[in-house]
C-alpha cells in the first residue's frame, strides 16, 4: 500500500524534462504573439467590457493550455507499454501543471524585466508602451514579475485540474467559457445584428457593453451554453416525443393548416424582404474595412442600391406593399390561433382518450411510417425556414459573409465531384470559376466587346455549356495522369487561364487588367437582386441544387463508377467502366457547377478583374474539402463555414489572418486528418464477426490436419 | 467455328523480353481449362492481353467470332469476358454490395440525368442491378450476405475477398471467366471449397472458365483440359494426367536435373 503510494508520488526524470520543455515552448509562443503585436492588437477588444481583453485572454489560454498539455503528455507517456510508472495521482498532475504554468509566467516576467533594462523598440518595433502597459497594468516591474509567475503557476494548475474533472462537468464548463470568448470576439457582429429592426433593443443593452460583453451578458451566455450542452443528448428524444404527441392527438386538418399558413407567411416575408423593403440597406459598417478582392464592388453596389430604393418601391406601388404586410400580419395571427387550437385539441383528446389503441401504437411503435414521414417533413420545414430567414434576421453585412461562404460552398460541391467522387486531384479549379464569371460578363454586360447585353437568366445556360466545354478541354489532355502529376498540370492550367484573361492578346474582348465592367445585376421580373442579402437567395438555391445533384449522383450507377475509378482505375476499366468517359464527365460536371458560382460572383460584383481568380481560390476550395472531410457532403458545408465564414467575421485582424489560418490547418492535419465530418464509410471498423470466422476456420483446418498443399 | 475463344500466335514483348511467345490456344463453350506453368511463364501477361490491359505485339484474339485486338478493357468486358486478379483487387472503401453492383455497370445504361431525376426506368434498372448483385453474392452462401452487404470490402477476411472478387466478375454477366489463382493463400479447407465452387460455376451458372492455378489438386479436380506454359509458349496440352506426366512440363517445373533424377529412380 505504502509502496504503491510512494510510487505514485514520484515521476521519472524524463517526465520532468518534458514538462519543463512544454512550459518553455508555451512561454515562447506567448512571447512570440506579444512580439508580433498580436496581443496588443487583440487587447483593444474586450471580451467582458472593462474587465478582460482578448489579448489577456490569449495569454491566459496559453498558460492554462500549457498545464493541460503537460498533464496529457504525462498520461500518454505512462500509458505506453514499458513505462516504469504507469499511474499518476492528482497531486503529481497538479504539480506538473503548476510547473509548466510557472515557466510560462516566468518567461513573460523575464521579458518584462528585460524591457526595464534595455529599450527593445529599436529592433522589435512591436514592443510598444501599449503592450507593456497591458502586461504590467502600470505596476512596478518587481511586483509584476512576482504576480505574473504566481498567476502563471495558478493557471497551469487550473489546466491540470481540468483534466481531473469528470467529463460530465468538464464539457459544459469548457464549452461555456469558449462560447463567452467567441461571442466576445464576434461582438461587432452581435452589435450589427442586434441593432437591426425586429430585435429588441433590450437584448443589445443587456449583452453588450461598449467594448465587450457585459458581465450579466457573459454570465447569461455561459449559463445558456451550459444548459444547452446538458440538454443536447436529450433533444432527439424530446423531439421524437413531441412529434408523436402531435400526430397522435392533433387532427390532420389542423396540422395541415398550420403548415400551409406558416409556408405562406414565410414566402410573403421573403417576398417583402427581396422586393419591397429596402430601407435598412445603408447599415454596412464593414464596407470601409473591406479591402480584399471579393468585396471591391460592394461599395459601388451600395451606392447603386441607395439610388435604387425609391425606384423599386415605385415600381411595385405602395398598394402591393400594404397588401403584403397585411397578409403577413393576418397569417401570423392565424398561426397563433391554430397553434392555440392544436394545444387545446391535444389536451382535450388526451383527457378523452379517444381511439386508444390507434394512439397507443403511434406513441410507442418505433418504426411508425407516419412518424418517420412527419419527422422528416418537420425537419425539412424548419431547415428551409431557417435558411430562408437568415438574411432577414441578420441583415446585410452578415449576409455578405454568408454569400461568400455560399460562393465557395458551391465551388466545393463542384470540386467534390472531381476530387471527392472521381478521385482526380484538381488544383486549377479556379479556371472554371473564372470562365463562368467571364462568360457571364461577356454575355450580359452592355459594355462588353460583343455587346449582347443578355439577361442573366438567358445567359446562364450558355455560360454553363461554355464552361462545361472548357472542362472537357482541360480534361482531355490530362486523361492519362494521376495523383501528383495531375495536380501539378491542373495547377498550371489554372494559372494559364488567369494569364489568358490578363493577356493583351484577348484584351479587345476580355479587357485585360481592366476586366469587364457594368455587369447588370440579376433580376427576377421587375425585382432586381442587388446587395448580398438578396443574392443570398440565389446562391443558396444554387447550393441546394448542387447538394441535391451531388447526393443523387453519389448513390447511383454514375457515382459507383466514379468511386470504383478513384479506388482502382485499372480494375474499374476491366469491370466494364469506360474510364475516359467518366473522367471527362467528372471534369465537365465539376466545371458546370463552378460556372454557376462564377456567374453569381460576376453579377454580385458588377465588375470582374483577372486578379480575382488567383490560385488562392483553388487552394481555399480544396482546403475546405479537406477540412470538412473529403467526399462528405455535410463536410463541405461545415468546411466552407469554418474556412471562409470565420475569417470574414474576424476581418479586423486581417494582419494575423493567414497566421491563424495556417495554425488551424496544421492542427487539423495533426489531430483530425480525416476531416471535421468524415465520410461514413471511412469510420467503419473491421468487423469482429469476420475475424471470429477466420479464427474458427483456422482452428478447424488445424483440427482436421488435412493433407498439405503440394505442387506437382 | 464452334470455339468460344481463340487466340493464334499471340506474342507480347516488353522491350527485349518476350513475355508471351506465339501462344495459340482455344476454349470451347462450357469448358473448364486450367493454365499452369512456373512463375514468370507468362500466364498473367496472357490474361492481361486477353482483357485488353496490354496491347499484344502480334497475333490475334477472337471471342464469339469478334476480334478483340484494339478494343478497350471495358469493351472486352462488355463482350463477355470478366476476370479476377492474382493479388485481390477489390474497391476497398466501397461496400460489398456496391462492389458487386459495379460489375453490372456494363449491363446497364442510365446516365447523369437518370441519376438526378430518377424516373421509373432508372428505379427499375437500379432495382435489377441490386437484385442481380445480391443473387451473385448469395452464390457463396451467407458469407457475403445479410449485414455484410453494407460493410466496406476492406473489412472482409482474405478468403471472403477472393469470393467477392469472383462475385464481382460473375455480375458482369460474362460468358468467359478468367480466374487468376483463385486458391492462392487459402487454407486446405477453403481450397477444396474453391475447387468445388469452380465446378458449380460451370454446372449451375453456365460460365466457361479459364483458370490459372498452382495448386495441383484444384487443377486435377476441376479441369476438363490443362494447358501448360513456359517462357511464354505452350509446352503441353491435354487432360490432367497427360500434362502431369509430360516431360516438358516436369522439366519446366523441376529443371533438367529433375528429369534425370526421376529417370534414375525409374
Amino acid at each position: 500500500m505504502t509502496d504503491s503510494n510512494a510510487a505514485q508520488m514520484i515521476i521519472e526524470r524524463k517526465h520532468a524534462t518534458r514538462t519543463m520543455l512544454i512550459g518553455i515552448y508555451s512561454g515562447l509562443v506567448a512571447l512570440f504573439i506579444c512580439l508580433i503585436g498580436m496581443v496588443e492588437t487583440f487587447g483593444e477588444r474586450d471580451i467582458i467590457g472593462g474587465i478582460i481583453s482578448m489579448g489577456h485572454t490569449m495569454l491566459i489560454i496559453i498558460a492554462i493550455g500549457s498545464g493541460a498539455i503537460a498533464v496529457k503528455t504525462l498520461r500518454e507517456d505512462m500509458s505506453t507499454p514499458g513505462a516504469t510508472i504507469n499511474k499518476t495521482s492528482f497531486v503529481v498532475e497538479i504539480f506538473v501543471g503548476v510547473t509548466a504554468g510557472l515557466i510560462v509566467g516566468a518567461t513573460l516576467s523575464l521579458f518584462v524585466f528585460a524591457t526595464e533594462l534595455v529599450d527593445m523598440r529599436s529592433v522589435l518595433i512591436n514592443v510598444s508602451p501599449g503592450l507593456l502597459e497591458m502586461l504590467t497594468l502600470q505596476k512596478p516591474a518587481s511586483q509584476v514579475m512576482v504576480t505574473m509567475t504566481v498567476l502563471g503557476s495558478l493557471l497551469g494548475g487550473i489546466g491540470a485540474a481540468i483534466f481531473n474533472i469528470a467529463p460530465r462537468i468538464r464539457l459544459p464548463l469548457v464549452l461555456g467559457l469558449t462560447s463567452i470568448v467567441s461571442l466576445g470576439m464576434l461582438r461587432d457582429m452581435l452589435k450589427i445584428v442586434l441593432t437591426r429592426e425586429g430585435w429588441p433593443s433590450v437584448l443589445l443593452n443587456f449583452l453588450v457593453k461598449n467594448q465587450g460583453l457585459s458581465i450579466a451578458g457573459g454570465t447569461t451566455i455561459f449559463a445558456t451554453t451550459v444548459a444547452l450542452v446538458i440538454i443536447w443528448p436529450h433533444l432527439p428524444v424530446i423531439y421524437d416525443k413531441t412529434v408523436r404527441i402531435i400526430i397522435a392527438y392533433v387532427p390532420k386538418v389542423l396540422q395541415f393548416s398550420v403548415g400551409i399558413i406558416f409556408a405562406i407567411t414565410l414566402t410573403m416575408r421573403v417576398f417583402w424582404f427581396i422586393a419591397i423593403s429596402d430601407k435598412d440597406l445603408p447599415i454596412l459598417p464593414a464596407c470601409q474595412t473591406a479591402d480584399n478582392s471579393p468585396d471591391v464592388g460592394l461599395d459601388k453596389c451600395i451606392s447603386i442600391v441607395s439610388n435604387d430604393i425609391s425606384t423599386t418601391t415605385d415600381l411595385l406601388g405602395t398598394n402591393l406593399a400594404t397588401l403584403v404586410s397585411t397578409i403577413i400580419t393576418v397569417s401570423e395571427m392565424l398561426i397563433g390561433t391554430f397553434i392555440l387550437l392544436c394545444v387545446i385539441f391535444a389536451i382535450w383528446n388526451i383527457r378523452q382518450r379517444v381511439n386508444t389503441t390507434n394512439i397507443k401504437s403511434t406513441l410507442e411503435d418505433p418504426n411508425n411510417a407516419l412518424l418517420i414521414i412527419a419527422k422528416r417533413n418537420i425537419s425539412a420545414f424548419f431547415g428551409v425556414s431557417l435558411l430562408v430567414s437568415l438574411p432577414i434576421l441578420l441583415g446585410v453585412f452578415p449576409s455578405e459573409v454568408l454569400l461568400n461562404v455560399g460562393l465557395y460552398m458551391l465551388m466545393g460541391f463542384g470540386l467534390n465531384i472531381v476530387v471527392g467522387m472521381a478521385g482526380l486531384l484538381d488544383l486549377g479549379y479556379v479556371a472554371f470559376f473564372a470562365v463562368g464569371a467571364y462568360s457571364t460578363a461577356l454575355l450580359t454586360s452592355p459594355r462588353a466587346s460583343i455587346e449582347l447585353g443578355m439577361s442573366f437568366w438567358a445567359a446562364l445556360p450558355i455560360v454553363v455549356l461554355i464552361t462545361g466545354a472548357t472542362g472537357l478541354l482541360v480534361g482531355a489532355p490530362v486523361l492519362r495522369m494521376r495523383g501528383d502529376y495531375l495536380a501539378i498540370v491542373t495547377l498550371g492550367f489554372g494559372e494559364i487561364a488567369r494569364f489568358l484573361f490578363l493577356s493583351d492578346w484577348f484584351k479587345p474582348w476580355l479587357g485585360g487588367a481592366q476586366g469587364i465592367i457594368l455587369i447588370p445585376p440579376v433580376s427576377i421580373g421587375n425585382i432586381q437582386l442587388i446587395g448580398p442579402h438578396k443574392l443570398y437567395y440565389l446562391i443558396i438555391t444554387g447550393c441546394l441544387i448542387a447538394l441535391f445533384i451531388s447526393a443523387r449522383l453519389r448513390e447511383s450507377r454514375v457515382g459507383r463508377a466514379w468511386m470504383a475509378m478513384s479506388e482502382d482505375e485499372q480494375v474499374a476499366e476491366t469491370m466494364g467502366i469506360n474510364t475516359v468517359y467518366y473522367k471527362l464527365l467528372a471534369f465537365g460536371l465539376g466545371a458546370m457547377i463552378a460556372s454557376l458560382s462564377g456567374a453569381v460572383f460576376a453579377a454580385k460584383l458588377g465588375t470582374i478583374f483577372p486578379h480575382s481568380f488567383n490560385v488562392l481560390v483553388s487552394i481555399t476550395a480544396l482546403s475546405l474539402l479537406i477540412v470538412g472531410g473529403i467526399g462528405s457532403l455535410p463536410g463541405i458545408i461545415v468546411g466552407a463555414l469554418v474556412l471562409v465564414g470565420l475569417p470574414e467575421l474576424l476581418r479586423e485582424f486581417t494582419e494575423y489572418r493567414l497566421l491563424i489560418y495556417g495554425a488551424v490547418l496544421i492542427f487539423m492535419m495533426l489531430s483530425r486528418p480525416e476531416g471535421l465530418i468524415p465520410r461514413v464509410r471511412q469510420t467503419r471498423k473491421l468487423d469482429d464477426q469476420e475475424l471470429n470466422q477466420d479464427a474458427w476456420l483456422h482452428d478447424e483446418t488445424e483440427a482436421n490436419n488435412g493433407p498439405s498443399v503440394t505442387v506437382t | 467455328m464452334n470455339k468460344l475463344f481463340e487466340c493464334k500466335n499471340l506474342s507480347k514483348d516488353f522491350g527485349g523480353l518476350t513475355a508471351v511467345n506465339k501462344f495459340s490456344f482455344d476454349i470451347e463453350e462450357g469448358e473448364i481449362v486450367s493454365l499452369i506453368g512456373p512463375n514468370g511463364a507468362g500466364k498473367t501477361t496472357f490474361f492481361n492481353l486477353v482483357t485488353g490491359l496490354y496491347p499484344p505485339s502480334s497475333g490475334m484474339i477472337m471471342f464469339k467470332g469478334e476480334d478483340l485486338i484494339g478494343l478497350s478493357p471495358y469493351e472486352i468486358t462488355q463482350l463477355g469476358i470478366a476476370r479476377t486478379f492474382q493479388a485481390v483487387r477489390l474497391f476497398p472503401d466501397m461496400t460489398i454490395l456496391e462492389n458487386a453492383m459495379v460489375g453490372q455497370h456494363c449491363r446497364s445504361k442510365s446516365g447523369v440525368l437518370g441519376a438526378i431525376l430518377r424516373p421509373r426506368s432508372y428505379q427499375k434498372e437500379e432495382e435489377r442491378i441490386r437484385n442481380n448483385a445480391k443473387e451473385q453474392l448469395a452464390f457463396f452462401g451467407s458469407r457475403l450476405m445479410g449485414f455484410r452487404l453494407d460493410q466496406p470490402a476492406a473489412s472482409l477476411s482474405y478468403a471472403n475477398r477472393r469470393r467477392l472478387e469472383i462475385a464481382r466478375a460473375m455480375s458482369t454477366e460474362a460468358k468467359l471467366l478468367l480466374l487468376d489463382e483463385p486458391a492462392a493463400g487459402m487454407n486446405p479447407k477453403e481450397t477444396i471449397e474453391i475447387a468445388h465452387l469452380i465446378g458449380k460455376l460451370r454446372d449451375e451458372r453456365g460460365f466457361t472458365i479459364l483458370v490459372i492455378e498452382h495448386d495441383m489438386r484444384v487443377v486435377k479436380d476441376v479441369s476438363d483440359r490443362v494447358v501448360a506454359m513456359d517462357y511464354g509458349g505452350k509446352i503441353a496440352e491435354g487432360t490432367y494426367e497427360q500434362v502431369a506426366t509430360d516431360e516438358h512440363v516436369i522439366e519446366a517445373y523441376l529443371g533438367r536435373t529433375g528429369i534425370e533424377e526421376q529417370d534414375n529412380a525409374n
